[in-house]
């Protein structure tokens, strides 16, 4: 390989870096943007992640308390939220449809013994945990199409905790 | 072969030709010539270049695993989206090949899954996740195929093993499956296949020992554990087959490779170990637990005395190496 390839190649990686992560984050920011805010309620704990810092890993209550054995590995959560954007459980089915109009639905994948939003664990500035510990609530932005995103979480009295 | 002298051997051939306090030192001058100042300072220069990549990455590893809250998300990724421009503009502006310019390369793999964590990190998609390490995989291979250095292949072998390990246990779980060990098996396998080859066609001096002992390793522990997974799992399917299979493969023609073709003792070891393992893992699957206590004892006499056979066998084969060297 000559120098010439080698540069390429190299640059053109920085190139395909650089678009991956803009395509990631236009994504997300889209979700952050355009979701609507619903509250789900928690039970907490926290561990560090050597190159993400801290985190409070959380568990939800609606997927806890409804787990079962026979849930298939990926499938939609729907819900209803309350006058406050709390989730309340209906059901969990295979596909987006059928979903009556006050339903929502959220994605979620499951694993052995648990059902994932792919938002279960919380990151924060590191010393900080002992705020977080008041958290009651999981705020998740959700896109129509039931992609969700952790934006942060909330104390009992439904305010953000910052 | 001068350096394989034993301490004791030069001392009796100084008592020998009964050389004075001078003489000896001529003697072991002439044995072992002083390094000359120039490969003192190359040493020095690649062990200050290695030392100093390794703490400045970890230093931009730990500043953004604080995770500031008074930085906007936006500005944390663009400050390490920078620093992997400027590491890859110097490296397009240097021209001939040099340690620095692969650290270069080093570093902006390493950056690559920073800016992953981060991104991971602000959008909270959740720690460890195999996908950090999937995109890491891919979106370094670029660096890694234009640096084409053992460092740089050794951190992308890890980062691909970490994948396949990850995969097993977050996607898989329900099903982890013995077709994931073997393809971790025969990619690592492959990996330390190439690294020889190459090192046969330069015939020059090796230059990372290192690489074929870790990169080997890990094709053991797949060995050794796809095969212990195969062996103790309830159901079994033609992938268990396969996987005991590939693992008995990789032990023989290990151990034949490196005891006749190329001398690596350390493999050598693994294999024994790795065999051992694997015999005794079936002898526990299909122990009689209702009167355990004869074939616990018998075990153990087995186990103990095959040990310590293995060892004696290395130390022998170690002397015969010696021996030929001697000869040679």
């Amino acid at each position: 390989m000559n120098d010439k390839i080698r540069k390429l190649l190299v640059l053109s990686n920085l190139i395909v870096v650089l678009a991956f992560l803009g395509k990631e984050v236009w994504q997300k920011e889209r979700i952050k943007e355009k979701g609507e805010l619903f509250l789900f309620a928690l039970a907490p704990v926290d561990p560090r992640s050597l190159m993400q810092g801290d985190y409070m890993r959380l568990g939800y209550e609606i997927t806890r308390t409804n787990f079962s054995q026979d849930l298939p590995n990926r499938g939609f959560l729907i819900f209803t939220p309350d006058s406050d954007g709390v989730a309340r459980f209906v059901r969990f089915q295979k596909d987006s449809e059928p979903i009556s109009t006050n339903e929502k639905k959220i994605k979620f994948h499951r694993s052995q013994f648990a059902v994932s939003f792919g938002a279960e664990e919380y990151f924060f500035q590191e010393g900080t945990a002992d705020k977080f510990s008041e958290a009651k609530f999981g705020g998740l932005k959700v896109d129509s199409e039931g992609n969700g995103i952790l934006v942060g979480v909330y104390d009992k009295d439904r305010k953000e905790i910052r | 072969m001068m350096k394989d002298l034993e301490k004791g051997e030069i001392y009796e051939a100084i008592q020998i030709l009964d050389l004075g306090k001078d003489q000896a030192r001529k003697f072991l001058i002439s044995l072992f010539p002083q390094r000359e100042l120039k490969e003192w300072v190359r040493f020095a220069s690649i062990s200050f270049l290695g030392l100093g990549l390794a703490l400045f990455s970890s230093g931009i590893v730990f500043f953004f695993a604080y995770n500031w809250a008074g930085m906007h998300r936006f500005s944390k990724l663009g400050l390490i989206s920078c620093s992997l421009a400027v590491a890859v503009g110097v490296y397009l502006l240097g021209k001939s090949e040099s340690y620095s310019r692969q650290a270069l390369l080093i570093l902006a793999s390493v950056l690559v899954g920073v800016l992953l964590a981060v991104y991971g990190q602000i959008y909270q998609t959740g720690a460890n996740a195999v996908d950090l390490f999937l995109g890491w995989t891919f979106l370094s291979l670029g660096f890694v195929i234009a640096g084409n250095s053992p460092p740089l292949w050794f951190l992308w072998i890890l980062l691909s093993n970490i994948t396949v390990e990850l995969y097993q246990k977050q996607v898989l779980f329900r099903d982890e499956s013995p077709y994931s060990y073997s393809f971790a098996l025969l990619f690592n396998a492959a990996a330390v296949f190439l690294y020889e080859r190459e090192n046969r066609k330069n015939d020059s001096k090796e230059i990372a020992g290192w690489f074929p002992n870790t990169v080997g390793f890990l094709t053991y522990y797949f060995a050794t554990f796809g095969s212990i997974f195969s062996i103790f799992r309830d159901v079994k399917e033609e992938g268990d087959l396969l996987m005991v299979c590939l693992s008995l493969a990789t032990l023989s023609i290990g151990y034949f490779v490196y005891r006749y073709k190329i001398r690596r003792l350390g493999i050598l070891a693994l294999s024994l170990l790795s065999a051992i393992t694997l015999v005794f893992s079936v002898f526990v699957r299909v122990f009689d637990w209702n009167d355990f206590a004869l074939p616990f004892l018998f075990g153990g006499i087995a186990l103990t005395t095959v040990t310590a056979w293995s060892a004696r066998h290395l130390m022998q084969i170690r002397n015969e190496w010696k021996k030929g060297e001697r000869v040679g």
